[in-house]
Protein backbone atom coordinates (compact mmCIF):
# COMPACT_ATOMS: atom_id res chain seq x y z
CA UNK A 1 0.00 0.00 0.00
CA UNK A 2 1.35 3.27 -0.93
CA UNK A 3 2.44 6.09 2.04
CA UNK A 4 1.23 9.27 1.33
CA UNK A 5 4.68 11.37 1.66
CA UNK A 6 6.48 12.30 4.82
CA UNK A 7 7.72 15.62 4.52
CA UNK A 8 8.21 15.70 8.13
CA UNK A 9 6.64 17.08 11.08
CA UNK A 10 5.24 20.42 11.09
CA UNK A 11 7.42 23.11 12.22
CA UNK A 12 6.37 24.47 15.43
CA UNK A 13 3.70 21.94 16.02
CA UNK A 14 4.55 18.64 18.16
CA UNK A 15 5.09 15.26 16.00
CA UNK A 16 1.85 14.43 17.31
CA UNK A 17 0.18 15.74 14.87
CA UNK A 18 2.00 13.85 11.90
CA UNK A 19 1.12 10.74 13.70
CA UNK A 20 -2.45 11.59 13.78
CA UNK A 21 -2.67 12.01 10.44
CA UNK A 22 -0.90 8.74 9.39
CA UNK A 23 -3.42 7.54 11.77
CA UNK A 24 -6.22 8.53 11.30
CA UNK A 25 -6.62 9.80 7.68
CA UNK A 26 -8.41 6.91 6.07
CA UNK A 27 -11.16 6.69 8.71
CA UNK A 28 -11.60 10.25 8.16
CA UNK A 29 -11.94 9.86 4.84
CA UNK A 30 -14.21 7.78 4.81
CA UNK A 31 -16.50 9.46 7.21
CA UNK A 32 -16.79 12.15 5.49
CA UNK A 33 -17.10 10.28 1.97
CA UNK A 34 -20.20 8.27 4.01
CA UNK A 35 -22.27 11.96 4.17
CA UNK A 36 -20.73 13.81 0.71
CA UNK A 37 -21.02 10.33 -1.28
CA UNK A 38 -17.94 12.31 -3.66
CA UNK A 39 -14.38 11.64 -2.97
CA UNK A 40 -13.32 15.42 -3.67
CA UNK A 41 -15.80 16.84 -0.86
CA UNK A 42 -13.79 13.87 1.48
CA UNK A 43 -10.64 15.22 0.40
CA UNK A 44 -11.90 19.03 1.30
CA UNK A 45 -13.17 17.36 5.21
CA UNK A 46 -9.64 15.85 5.18
CA UNK A 47 -7.66 18.84 5.06
CA UNK A 48 -10.33 21.08 6.65
CA UNK A 49 -10.08 18.32 9.87
CA UNK A 50 -6.25 18.36 10.16
CA UNK A 51 -6.01 21.98 8.72
CA UNK A 52 -7.70 22.84 12.26
CA UNK A 53 -5.51 21.04 14.12
CA UNK A 54 -2.69 22.79 12.57
CA UNK A 55 -3.93 26.20 13.41
CA UNK A 56 -5.26 24.80 17.22
CA UNK A 57 -2.92 27.25 19.65
CA UNK A 58 -0.09 25.44 21.34
CA UNK A 59 -1.94 25.66 24.47
CA UNK A 60 -4.44 23.71 23.30
CA UNK A 61 -5.55 20.52 25.42
CA UNK A 62 -4.26 17.14 24.44
CA UNK A 63 -6.67 15.06 22.72
CA UNK A 64 -8.08 11.92 24.92
CA UNK A 65 -9.17 10.58 22.49
CA UNK A 66 -8.02 11.30 19.04
CA UNK A 67 -10.13 9.29 17.05
CA UNK A 68 -13.23 10.18 18.72
CA UNK A 69 -12.54 13.61 18.12
CA UNK A 70 -11.64 13.16 14.46
CA UNK A 71 -14.62 10.77 14.01
CA UNK A 72 -16.76 13.97 14.56
CA UNK A 73 -14.81 16.35 13.34
CA UNK A 74 -15.13 14.50 9.83
CA UNK A 75 -18.77 14.47 10.56
CA UNK A 76 -19.28 17.82 11.39
CA UNK A 77 -17.05 19.12 8.91
CA UNK A 78 -18.83 16.92 5.87
CA UNK A 79 -22.32 17.90 7.34
CA UNK A 80 -21.46 21.66 6.70
CA UNK A 81 -20.08 21.38 3.23
CA UNK A 82 -23.14 19.38 2.06
CA UNK A 83 -25.38 22.14 4.19
CA UNK A 84 -24.21 24.65 2.60
CA UNK A 85 -24.74 23.95 -0.99
CA UNK A 86 -27.82 24.54 -2.58
CA UNK A 87 -30.20 21.53 -2.43
CA UNK A 88 -29.96 19.21 -5.17
CA UNK A 89 -33.72 18.56 -7.16
CA UNK A 90 -34.75 16.04 -5.15
CA UNK A 91 -35.37 12.26 -7.06
CA UNK A 92 -38.79 10.80 -6.46
CA UNK A 93 -37.88 7.57 -4.77
CA UNK A 94 -41.21 5.66 -6.47
CA UNK A 95 -39.47 5.23 -9.82
CA UNK A 96 -36.56 3.05 -8.38
CA UNK A 97 -37.79 1.10 -5.04
CA UNK A 98 -39.55 -1.45 -7.56
CA UNK A 99 -36.87 -3.88 -6.93
CA UNK A 100 -35.07 -3.21 -3.97
CA UNK A 101 -34.20 -5.49 -1.63
CA UNK A 102 -35.30 -7.91 -4.31
CA UNK A 103 -31.54 -10.23 -4.47
CA UNK A 104 -28.15 -9.19 -4.88
CA UNK A 105 -28.55 -8.01 -8.72
CA UNK A 106 -26.11 -5.99 -9.68
CA UNK A 107 -26.96 -5.19 -13.16
CA UNK A 108 -27.14 -1.36 -14.15
CA UNK A 109 -30.61 -0.82 -13.35
CA UNK A 110 -29.63 -2.56 -9.71
CA UNK A 111 -26.79 -0.14 -9.22
CA UNK A 112 -28.62 2.99 -10.59
CA UNK A 113 -31.44 2.09 -8.10
CA UNK A 114 -28.92 1.74 -4.95
CA UNK A 115 -27.24 4.97 -6.27
CA UNK A 116 -30.60 7.10 -6.26
CA UNK A 117 -31.19 5.42 -2.50
CA UNK A 118 -28.07 6.90 -1.24
CA UNK A 119 -28.33 9.83 -2.80
CA UNK A 120 -32.18 10.11 -1.32
CA UNK A 121 -30.69 9.50 2.20
CA UNK A 122 -27.66 12.04 2.15
CA UNK A 123 -30.20 14.53 0.28
CA UNK A 124 -32.32 14.09 3.51
CA UNK A 125 -29.40 14.16 6.01
CA UNK A 126 -28.65 17.58 5.01
CA UNK A 127 -31.93 19.32 5.77
CA UNK A 128 -31.60 17.58 9.31
CA UNK A 129 -30.93 19.75 12.26
CA UNK A 130 -27.32 19.76 12.51
CA UNK A 131 -27.43 17.99 16.05
CA UNK A 132 -29.92 15.24 15.05
CA UNK A 133 -27.86 14.54 11.81
CA UNK A 134 -24.89 14.07 13.84
CA UNK A 135 -25.64 11.82 15.99
CA UNK A 136 -27.99 10.12 13.42
CA UNK A 137 -24.72 9.69 11.39
CA UNK A 138 -22.58 9.02 13.72
CA UNK A 139 -24.77 5.71 15.17
CA UNK A 140 -26.23 4.57 11.90
CA UNK A 141 -22.88 5.28 9.55
CA UNK A 142 -19.90 5.51 11.98
CA UNK A 143 -21.48 2.54 14.18
CA UNK A 144 -21.01 4.29 17.52
CA UNK A 145 -23.42 3.11 20.39
CA UNK A 146 -25.98 5.51 22.39
CA UNK A 147 -23.83 5.40 24.95
CA UNK A 148 -20.84 6.40 23.15
CA UNK A 149 -22.31 9.36 21.76
CA UNK A 150 -23.73 10.36 24.84
CA UNK A 151 -20.33 10.68 26.41
CA UNK A 152 -18.60 12.70 23.35
CA UNK A 153 -21.34 15.09 22.65
CA UNK A 154 -22.10 15.20 26.37
CA UNK A 155 -25.56 13.87 25.91
CA UNK A 156 -27.86 11.66 28.32
CA UNK A 157 -28.24 8.36 26.90
CA UNK A 158 -32.26 8.80 26.86
CA UNK A 159 -31.28 12.44 24.24
CA UNK A 160 -29.44 10.40 22.27
CA UNK A 161 -31.88 7.35 22.48
CA UNK A 162 -35.02 9.96 21.62
CA UNK A 163 -33.47 12.00 18.89
CA UNK A 164 -32.52 8.74 16.79
CA UNK A 165 -35.97 7.99 17.18
CA UNK A 166 -37.50 10.97 16.26
CA UNK A 167 -34.67 10.93 13.50
CA UNK A 168 -36.04 7.94 11.78
CA UNK A 169 -39.43 9.09 11.74
CA UNK A 170 -38.60 12.35 10.14
CA UNK A 171 -36.66 9.85 7.57
CA UNK A 172 -39.07 7.28 7.11
CA UNK A 173 -42.17 10.05 6.85
CA UNK A 174 -39.54 11.81 3.99
CA UNK A 175 -39.66 8.23 2.81
CA UNK A 176 -43.12 8.07 2.64
CA UNK A 177 -43.90 11.32 1.27
CA UNK A 178 -41.99 10.25 -1.68
CA UNK A 179 -43.30 7.46 -2.21
CA UNK A 180 -47.25 9.35 -2.65
CA UNK A 181 -48.67 8.12 0.81
CA UNK A 182 -50.23 9.52 2.87
CA UNK B 1 -50.73 -2.62 3.52
CA UNK B 2 -47.24 -2.47 3.16
CA UNK B 3 -44.93 -5.09 1.80
CA UNK B 4 -41.64 -5.57 3.04
CA UNK B 5 -39.84 -3.82 0.02
CA UNK B 6 -42.07 -0.92 0.12
CA UNK B 7 -42.14 -0.09 3.93
CA UNK B 8 -40.65 3.11 4.77
CA UNK B 9 -38.24 1.48 7.93
CA UNK B 10 -37.21 -1.26 5.50
CA UNK B 11 -35.92 1.15 3.10
CA UNK B 12 -34.54 3.40 5.62
CA UNK B 13 -32.62 0.53 6.67
CA UNK B 14 -31.35 -0.47 3.32
CA UNK B 15 -30.21 3.12 2.38
CA UNK B 16 -28.25 3.63 5.40
CA UNK B 17 -26.47 -0.14 4.56
CA UNK B 18 -26.10 1.20 0.98
CA UNK B 19 -23.98 3.92 2.22
CA UNK B 20 -22.03 1.81 5.04
CA UNK B 21 -21.11 -0.36 2.03
CA UNK B 22 -19.84 2.36 -0.23
CA UNK B 23 -16.22 2.50 0.24
CA UNK B 24 -14.07 4.68 -1.50
CA UNK B 25 -11.60 3.61 -3.36
CA UNK B 26 -8.44 2.75 -1.43
CA UNK B 27 -6.11 4.10 -4.33
CA UNK B 28 -8.28 7.81 -4.05
CA UNK B 29 -7.66 7.37 -0.73
CA UNK B 30 -4.28 7.06 -0.49
CA UNK B 31 -3.84 10.10 -3.47
CA UNK B 32 -5.93 12.16 -1.54
CA UNK B 33 -4.07 11.70 1.70
CA UNK B 34 -0.99 12.68 -0.09
CA UNK B 35 -2.30 15.62 -1.80
CA UNK B 36 -3.56 16.65 1.92
CA UNK B 37 -0.38 16.39 3.19
CA UNK B 38 1.55 18.26 0.97
CA UNK B 39 -1.16 20.91 0.87
CA UNK B 40 -0.38 21.13 4.93
CA UNK B 41 3.12 20.90 5.15
CA UNK B 42 3.03 23.71 2.85
CA UNK B 43 0.86 25.76 4.41
CA UNK B 44 2.62 24.68 7.61
CA UNK B 45 6.15 26.63 6.58
CA UNK B 46 4.30 29.70 5.60
CA UNK B 47 1.65 29.83 8.30
CA UNK B 48 3.86 31.58 11.09
CA UNK B 49 4.69 33.87 8.80
CA UNK B 50 1.09 34.93 7.45
CA UNK B 51 -0.88 34.32 10.58
CA UNK B 52 1.36 35.36 13.69
CA UNK B 53 3.98 37.38 12.31
CA UNK B 54 1.56 40.51 12.19
CA UNK B 55 -0.86 42.02 14.57
CA UNK B 56 -3.91 41.17 12.35
CA UNK B 57 -4.13 37.55 13.48
CA UNK B 58 -6.77 35.91 12.00
CA UNK B 59 -9.89 35.30 15.07
CA UNK B 60 -12.98 36.66 14.27
CA UNK B 61 -15.18 37.03 10.93
CA UNK B 62 -14.49 40.30 11.02
CA UNK B 63 -10.79 39.61 10.06
CA UNK B 64 -11.46 37.20 7.67
CA UNK B 65 -13.93 39.84 6.07
CA UNK B 66 -11.18 42.05 6.16
CA UNK B 67 -8.97 39.64 3.66
CA UNK B 68 -11.98 38.92 1.24
CA UNK B 69 -10.68 41.69 -1.54
CA UNK B 70 -7.50 40.74 -1.37
CA UNK B 71 -8.36 37.10 -1.28
CA UNK B 72 -10.68 37.87 -4.87
CA UNK B 73 -8.00 40.01 -6.14
CA UNK B 74 -5.79 36.83 -5.41
CA UNK B 75 -3.59 38.74 -3.91
CA UNK B 76 -3.14 36.94 -0.09
CA UNK B 77 0.15 34.33 0.01
CA UNK B 78 -1.44 30.74 0.21
CA UNK B 79 -1.77 30.29 3.37
CA UNK B 80 -3.83 32.85 4.55
CA UNK B 81 -5.87 32.39 1.22
CA UNK B 82 -6.12 28.18 2.36
CA UNK B 83 -7.03 29.75 5.51
CA UNK B 84 -9.58 32.42 3.94
CA UNK B 85 -11.16 28.83 1.88
CA UNK B 86 -11.33 26.83 5.70
CA UNK B 87 -13.25 29.42 7.40
CA UNK B 88 -15.34 30.46 4.17
CA UNK B 89 -16.29 26.37 4.14
CA UNK B 90 -17.73 26.60 7.91
CA UNK B 91 -18.87 30.05 8.34
CA UNK B 92 -22.40 30.40 6.35
CA UNK B 93 -22.34 34.55 7.14
CA UNK B 94 -18.59 34.66 5.75
CA UNK B 95 -19.26 33.17 3.15
CA UNK B 96 -22.75 35.18 2.21
CA UNK B 97 -20.05 38.20 2.43
CA UNK B 98 -18.27 36.40 -0.36
CA UNK B 99 -21.10 35.80 -2.38
CA UNK B 100 -21.93 39.41 -1.83
CA UNK B 101 -18.49 40.83 -2.84
CA UNK B 102 -17.90 38.54 -6.01
CA UNK B 103 -21.42 40.24 -7.15
CA UNK B 104 -20.94 43.96 -6.05
CA UNK B 105 -22.89 44.06 -2.87
CA UNK B 106 -20.64 44.74 0.23
CA UNK B 107 -21.84 43.00 3.26
CA UNK B 108 -20.70 44.50 6.24
CA UNK B 109 -20.75 42.91 9.82
CA UNK B 110 -23.50 45.06 11.66
CA UNK B 111 -22.83 45.95 15.12
CA UNK B 112 -23.29 43.88 18.34
CA UNK B 113 -26.19 45.89 19.65
CA UNK B 114 -28.08 45.81 16.19
CA UNK B 115 -27.70 42.25 15.54
CA UNK B 116 -28.63 41.48 19.39
CA UNK B 117 -31.76 43.50 19.28
CA UNK B 118 -34.91 43.88 16.89
CA UNK B 119 -36.10 47.47 16.48
CA UNK B 120 -39.79 46.51 18.76
CA UNK B 121 -37.21 45.08 21.23
CA UNK B 122 -35.26 48.79 21.30
CA UNK B 123 -38.18 50.53 22.05
CA UNK B 124 -39.52 47.60 24.35
CA UNK B 125 -35.94 48.16 27.15
CA UNK B 126 -36.12 52.28 26.54
CA UNK B 127 -39.83 51.90 27.82
CA UNK B 128 -38.88 49.47 30.87
CA UNK B 129 -35.45 51.68 31.23
CA UNK B 130 -37.76 54.68 31.41
CA UNK B 131 -40.06 52.89 33.93
CA UNK B 132 -37.46 51.64 35.66
CA UNK B 133 -35.69 55.22 36.03
CA UNK B 134 -38.80 56.89 37.09
CA UNK B 135 -39.78 54.37 39.53
CA UNK B 136 -36.11 54.54 41.28
CA UNK B 137 -36.56 58.63 41.15
CA UNK B 138 -40.15 58.45 43.06
CA UNK B 139 -38.81 56.30 45.96
CA UNK B 140 -35.65 58.16 46.67
CA UNK B 141 -37.13 62.05 46.06
CA UNK B 142 -36.82 62.57 49.95
CA UNK B 143 -33.33 62.40 48.88
CA UNK B 144 -33.06 63.67 45.87
CA UNK B 145 -34.98 66.40 45.84
CA UNK B 146 -34.48 69.91 47.63
CA UNK B 147 -36.47 70.18 50.32
CA UNK B 148 -39.34 72.91 49.86
CA UNK B 149 -39.12 76.52 50.73
CA UNK B 150 -41.03 77.57 53.96
CA UNK B 151 -40.62 76.33 57.69
CA UNK B 152 -39.98 73.72 58.58
CA UNK B 153 -42.04 73.65 62.16
CA UNK B 154 -43.55 75.93 64.66
CA UNK B 155 -41.90 75.98 68.38
CA UNK B 156 -44.44 74.71 71.08
CA UNK B 157 -42.90 75.90 74.30
CA UNK B 158 -39.42 76.65 75.45
CA UNK B 159 -37.52 75.36 78.54
CA UNK B 160 -34.42 77.51 78.79
CA UNK B 161 -32.93 78.99 75.81
CA UNK B 162 -33.91 78.60 71.86
CA UNK B 163 -31.34 80.06 68.97
CA UNK B 164 -31.83 80.21 65.50
CA UNK B 165 -28.64 79.75 63.48
CA UNK B 166 -27.85 81.85 60.81
CA UNK B 167 -24.83 84.03 59.18
CA UNK B 168 -25.62 87.26 61.03
CA UNK B 169 -25.78 84.97 64.21
CA UNK B 170 -28.36 83.52 66.71
CA UNK B 171 -31.45 84.71 67.16
CA UNK B 172 -33.36 83.90 70.15
CA UNK B 173 -36.78 82.32 69.47
CA UNK B 174 -39.87 82.01 71.58
CA UNK B 175 -42.88 79.65 71.49
CA UNK B 176 -45.04 79.92 68.52
CA UNK B 177 -42.20 80.88 66.35
CA UNK B 178 -41.42 79.47 62.72
CA UNK B 179 -38.41 77.21 62.67
CA UNK B 180 -35.99 77.12 59.29
CA UNK B 181 -33.09 75.20 58.22
CA UNK B 182 -31.07 74.97 61.81
CA UNK B 183 -31.68 76.44 65.25
CA UNK B 184 -29.51 74.86 68.14
CA UNK B 185 -30.70 74.87 72.23
CA UNK B 186 -27.80 74.63 74.85
CA UNK B 187 -27.08 72.04 77.23
CA UNK B 188 -30.18 71.50 79.80
CA UNK B 189 -32.78 73.21 77.30
CA UNK B 190 -35.61 71.38 75.92
CA UNK B 191 -38.42 72.91 73.08
CA UNK B 192 -40.87 70.96 71.74
CA UNK B 193 -41.71 71.24 67.88
CA UNK B 194 -44.72 71.12 65.82
CA UNK B 195 -43.94 69.90 62.45
CA UNK B 196 -45.36 71.55 59.32
CA UNK B 197 -45.38 68.99 57.26
CA UNK B 198 -47.39 66.88 59.95
CA UNK B 199 -50.99 65.62 59.65
CA UNK B 200 -51.96 65.96 63.27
Amino acid sequence: MNQPPRPGPFPGQPAELEELFQAHHVSVLRAAYRITGNATDAEDVLQTVFARLLRRPSDFPVMENAAAYLHRSAVNAALDLVRGRQQDKSVPLDAHISHLAEGPAAGPDRQQEVRELRDFLRRAIRRLAPRAAEIFSLHYFEGYSNAQIASVLDLSRAGVAVTLHRTRARLQEEIRSFMGEE
Amino acid sequence: MNTRKNNPDHILDQAIAEIRAEEMDQAAVEQAAARVWARLSQASHSLPQAVHSSDDVLRTCADFRALIPAYRAKQLPDAQAWLVEDHIHGCPACRSALEAAQSGNVVGLKPVAQRILAPQWKWAVAAALAVGVGMGAWQMRDTLLPAPGGPRGVVQSVTGSLFRVSDTGGDTLAAGMELGESFRSPAGSAAPLFACNAEA
